[in-house]
């Protein structure tokens, strides 16, 4: 079956998991980040991206502490949130905070890491300020 | 649309299949209830219409134009398109109607939207999760399902203006209590029964800061439209049609908007459609006799204002308190209930609301000596604006 653009997207983002290293889809020719990626640079339309390696550290978009399930096997509350990466300005990653607990405030630094559980890790943040 | 008098198109017809929770019945047979309705309402024939436009992506998949003409003797077509995916699609098919009658390029054109989501209610999340991405990256960590979208949303919009928990607060409980009390002034509204600020309340937590009052309801339902060029129309109903419309949309995938939208609370294909579709019916925001805006969420409601240019930025609670947004205050929204009372329908039963308005046919819930109506619908990546008039008495 020919690959499809996109299949980059589900290997890349099961390798970063694995290696607890956050790697987001970089333009080979301009740089731009692109998230989610497209065929092609959204910004001059090169079609090869190199998944780049980012610091763990981000700031809060937003975010929502949900009270109803809608992933099944996932049970509320839990607070989530949009991450700005502080290496990829422009991206919006969507993490689950590692324990749920204060609100987390928009604007605030907070650490990404590998959470939920061994056969189906996801990208969480905590706080910044409790980092060891 | 230099060139095109859009006075020369006229909305002729109506019809619905009301909003129910489980109609016990395919979208096929809704929209085609719905068609018949409508070309019996501009007093023609299913033959006379010649020209089919619709939303481009949920119609061609639930109700296709090549199985409902035949099964609504529409056997005379000479042209059918398709506009762009769902709320903002389903109102833009309206505006293009319009343009291809006062065009020439038809007589009578019909458009129609029917959803089936009532009975099955995974079909709203099934659109957004039909994207890689999400079943990637988002879903796993819990990111799922339209009311996350706008609850983050609404949290931005806290953030950037201010507000408190409670203003916040009492901003969608006057928006969802006045939306309940126009739903209760419509004999087929689906949610009927008003609340107060006890009972808002009382609504389970959905996402924060959004409670089940706050969502969308969930439909089965139908509606319909009938284009006549002046020069045909049988003159049945009041002169009613298109004064102006626009249409804008940013360069981001439909279902990418909700986590990679770097504008939030600001909604910028809003604000750029509805000032094109202001400007061109030389009316500012003031002069809108009604809104009948997409309320998929509450929130939706404040972010629409904002971007249109009727609530500056941040402000829409001191516009909606003390139940201004009814039937009968100074700024009617959602006259029929919206998605959040009447039914989710996506964006058909707010123009149709709009034309029986500007009829004088809303009984109850009608407002008073309306000569416009503001019809908007996307509020995400694009939006459509139209701006409808009663063209006579």
């Amino acid at each position: 079956m020919a690959e499809l653009p996109q299949g980059d997207l589900k290997r890349n983002w099961a390798y970063g998991l694995e290696t607890g290293v956050l790697r987001l889809p970089k333009c080979a020719a301009c740089g731009h980040w692109n998230w989610y990626p497209l065929a092609a640079c959204r910004i001059c339309q090169h079609t090869v991206f190199d998944w780049t390696a980012v610091s763990s550290r981000g700031r809060i978009y937003s975010w929502t502490r949900v009270h109803r399930s809608f992933v099944p096997g996932l049970k509320p509350p839990y607070v989530v949130a949009l991450v700005e990466p502080d290496d990829a300005p422009g991206v919006r990653l969507t993490c689950r905070q590692s324990e749920t607990g204060a609100s987390p405030v928009i604007g605030d630094t907070v650490v990404l890491m590998v959470g939920g559980s061994a056969d189906a890790p996801v990208w969480c943040f905590r706080s910044a300020g409790c980092a060891p | 649309m230099s060139g095109l008098d859009l006075r020369d198109a006229v909305i002729a017809g109506v019809g619905e299949a009301d909003p129910v929770r489980r109609s016990g019945r395919t979208a096929e047979q809704l929209a085609l209830q719905a068609i018949a309705a409508a070309i019996a309402d501009a007093g023609l024939s299913p033959g006379d219409i010649d020209c089919i436009v619709t939303e481009g992506s949920l119609c061609p998949a639930m109700t296709p134009t090549d199985r409902i003409a035949p099964a609504a003797g529409i056997v005379n077509l000479r042209r059918v398109a398709q506009s762009s995916p769902i709320g903002a699609g389903i109102l833009a098919a309206l505006g293009m109607a319009c343009e291809m009658v006062a065009s020439g390029a038809a007589s009578h054109v019909l458009t129609y939207f029917a959803v089936d989501w009532g009975t099955f209610p995974a079909g709203p999340v099934e659109y957004h999760t039909k994207m890689q991405a999400k079943a990637i990256v988002e879903e796993p960590v819990g990111f799922a399902g339209p009311p996350l979208y706008f609850a983050v949303a609404a949290q931005r919009y806290k953030q950037v203006y201010g507000l408190s928990d409670e203003a916040l607060h009492a901003m969608l409980a006057d928006i969802v209590i006045a939306t309940r009390a126009n739903a209760s002034l419509h004999p087929a509204a689906q949610a009927r029964q008003t609340l107060d600020a006890v009972s808002y309340q009382a609504n389970p937590m959905i996402a924060e800061p959004l409670r089940a009052a706050d969502c969308s309801l969930l439909s089965d339902g139908a509606g319909a439209i009938v284009v006549s060029r002046r020069s045909l129309w049988r003159a049945q109903r009041p002169d009613v049609g298109l004064k102006s419309w626009s249409y804008a949309v940013d360069p981001i995938p439909d279902v990418d908007f909700y986590t990679q939208s770097p504008w939030l609370p600001q909604l910028p294909a809003t604000s750029r459609a509805s000032a094109a579709a202001l400007a061109a019916a030389g009316l500012t925001p003031a002069e809108i006799d009604m809104f009948q805006i997409y309320d998929c969420f509450s929130i939706a409601i404040a972010l629409q204002l904002e971007a249109i240019g009727r609530a500056a930025p941040g402000c829409t609670k001191d516009l909606v308190a003390g139940g201004a947004t009814r039937h009968d205050g100074a700024l009617p929204v959602n006259t029929h209930g919206g998605l959040l009372s009447h039914g989710y329908v996506l964006g058909i039963g707010h123009a149709v609301e709009a034309i029986r308005q500007l009829r004088g046919e809303a009984g109850a819930r009608q407002v008073a000596g309306a000569k416009n109506a503001f019809v908007g619908a996307g509020p995400g990546r694009q939006y459509t604006s139209l701006i409808l008039e009663r063209r006579d008495g």
